[in-house]
């Protein structure tokens, strides 16, 4: 039980040791990269001015609310075409052809409509959150099993409670991979809006310390993505764990 | 529940025929269930027992014929019967305790739920998960879900086919005692023969989509397997199987 807990953490253990050890002995030159301890007490510095937390902040916000827009709507829009088909038949064609422009490419144009203000990167991440989710709430409701629908109607269950004792458990699954993904693409959205227009947030910062030549800010930043990307990983899993503790996958 | 004055029969069909894209696979069944009465219905797969089974629940549309219960024509789900099915169909996301009282509106009927459970012997299991059970506890479940309800008929399709022989007991002996005494009509869909016997009061044999065998059953419960009788009654049922499938294959020998 021990030993398992310690091994995921070897290899990192040994890469950031070994990349101390090569920074002090000067084969790692730190033009190329800053040594741990450097970035450790940049970290430190930007932390006591307050920047560090500030940017974070910014960024954490903008990674939520972009989630919390794309992926509400998503899931909204999954759930209306999963149910009807009807609205299947209206919507999804359009959904499918602007899913197939990469989002990331609307960057000019979201720079023209929006400035660098909010509003860019709040656009991009709920662009980016929203097919992950819509496309598996969508699969999720369309894939629950029909002999469960049928036991549901002999059990007499109609409207809101067939969907939310069978349709919804049955889909959640489904749904909350599609949650994990779409947590993936709102980091990697959110740091190309950053790098390339912004003013404040992790990214920013990035890009302004690259204009000064600090290299250890600008690697601070790629790890403070890692993570809090890894970070809202975990989450997810521990909804997953939470909501889905039925599922034989989650039992012990 | 609805009661029943004399003998009317509960469930009436009258030369029923079903067919799915022009292939007809029930034919002018005419059958009558009385109040009490446990039938078994038997055939090889593919006879059309599951399909009649789901017209009495009225999972399917007849397409010839009629059907009425308590002397009403039956017009889509049939309310007055609870069917379990094969796979038992328990909802994984909720526990043994939920997944009995799926549906249950009234206080009262859910206070039933422990009392359903310790009648099926899964009492201490109320908490647990459907993945946690054996295949024959699930069934269980499921006997109990159907249950609660009070249908006034019930309708068990294949219940115990994925059951090892010995659960396949254990289950035979709680279905008849719960039928004993909670006084029910049921309807078994079953492929083996012996099941049949044991359990139903009147034996039904399925062939082709008609009924070829209608056979009462009047050995007094608890039924033992050992009874010349009960022997009797099986192979009578199985030489009519066999027998049918004797004349329909006379070229097969020992010699080829």
């Amino acid at each position: 039980m021990k030993s398992k807990r310690i091994l995921p953490w070897i290899i990192p253990i040994v890469l950031i040791g070994s990349w101390q050890l090569f920074s002090s002995l000067g084969i790692l030159s730190s033009r190329v990269l800053p040594n741990p301890i450097d970035i450790f007490t940049a970290a430190m510095e930007l932390a006591k001015s307050g920047q560090l937390g500030s940017h974070v902040w910014i960024s954490t916000k903008r990674a939520f609310w972009g989630f919390i827009v794309g992926g509400g709507i998503g899931f909204i829009l999954g759930l209306v075409n999963g149910l009807s088909k009807t609205s299947e038949s209206l919507l999804d064609s359009s959904i499918q052809m602007i899913r197939n422009i990469p989002h990331l490419a609307l960057i000019p144009i979201v720079i023209l409509w929006f400035g660098i203000e909010e509003e860019a990167k709040l656009f991009l991440v709920a662009l980016g959150t929203f097919f992950p989710i819509y496309l598996n709430t969508f699969h999720g409701i369309r894939s629950v099993d029909k002999s469960l629908i049928e036991m549901a109607n002999v059990y007499e269950l109609k409207g809101f409670s067939l969907f939310w004792h069978i349709i919804f458990p049955a889909s959640l699954p489904s749904i909350l991979v599609g949650v994990r993904f779409a947590l993936g693409i709102t980091w990697v959205t959110l740091i190309v809006a950053e790098t390339i227009a912004s003013n404040s947030g992790i990214g920013y910062m990035a890009m302004n310390a690259r204009e000064f030549m600090q290299l250890d800010v600008v690697v601070l930043s790629i790890i403070l993505y890692a993570l809090l990307g890894k970070l809202s990983d975990v989450a997810a899993k521990v909804a997953e764990r939470r909501f889905l503790k039925w599922h034989p996958s989650h039992q012990k | 529940m609805a009661m029943v004055q004399g003998n009317e029969p509960i469930l009436k069909l009258s030369n029923i025929g079903k067919s799915f894209d022009h292939k007809e696979v029930l034919k002018k069944i005419d059958l009558q269930v009385n109040q009490g009465d446990f039938i078994a219905v038997v055939g090889k797969s593919g006879c059309g027992k599951s399909t009649l089974l789901r017209i009495l629940a009225g999972l399917e549309q007849i397409s010839l014929g009629s059907i009425t219960v308590n002397g009403q024509e039956l017009n889509g789900r049939n309310k007055m019967a609870k069917i379990m099915f094969q796979d038992g169909r328990l909802l994984p996301w909720k526990k043994v305790y939920d997944n009995v009282g799926l549906g249950l509106k009234l206080e009262s009927q859910k206070q039933q739920i422990p009392i359903i459970l310790e009648q099926v012997g899964l009492s201490d299991r109320s908490q647990a998960w459907p993945s946690e059970l054996s295949g024959g506890q699930q069934q269980r479940v499921a006997l109990a879900r159907a249950l609660i309800h009070e249908p006034q008929l019930l309708l068990l399709d294949e219940p115990l086919g994925a059951l090892d022989a010995l659960t396949r007991i254990e289950m035979h002996e709680l279905i008849e005692n719960l039928w004993r005494e909670k006084q029910l009509t049921a309807i078994l869909v079953t492929h083996d023969v012996e099941e049949a016997v044991a359990l139903a009061n009147r034996v039904i044999l399925i062939e082709d989509g008609e009924i070829v065998l209608d056979l009462p059953n009047r050995l007094p419960y608890p039924r033992q397997r050992d009874n010349p009788i009960f022997s009797k009654l099986v192979s009578q049922i199985l030489n009519k199987i066999l027998g049918d499938r004797r004349k329909s294959t006379p070229d097969l020998t020992l010699t080829n």
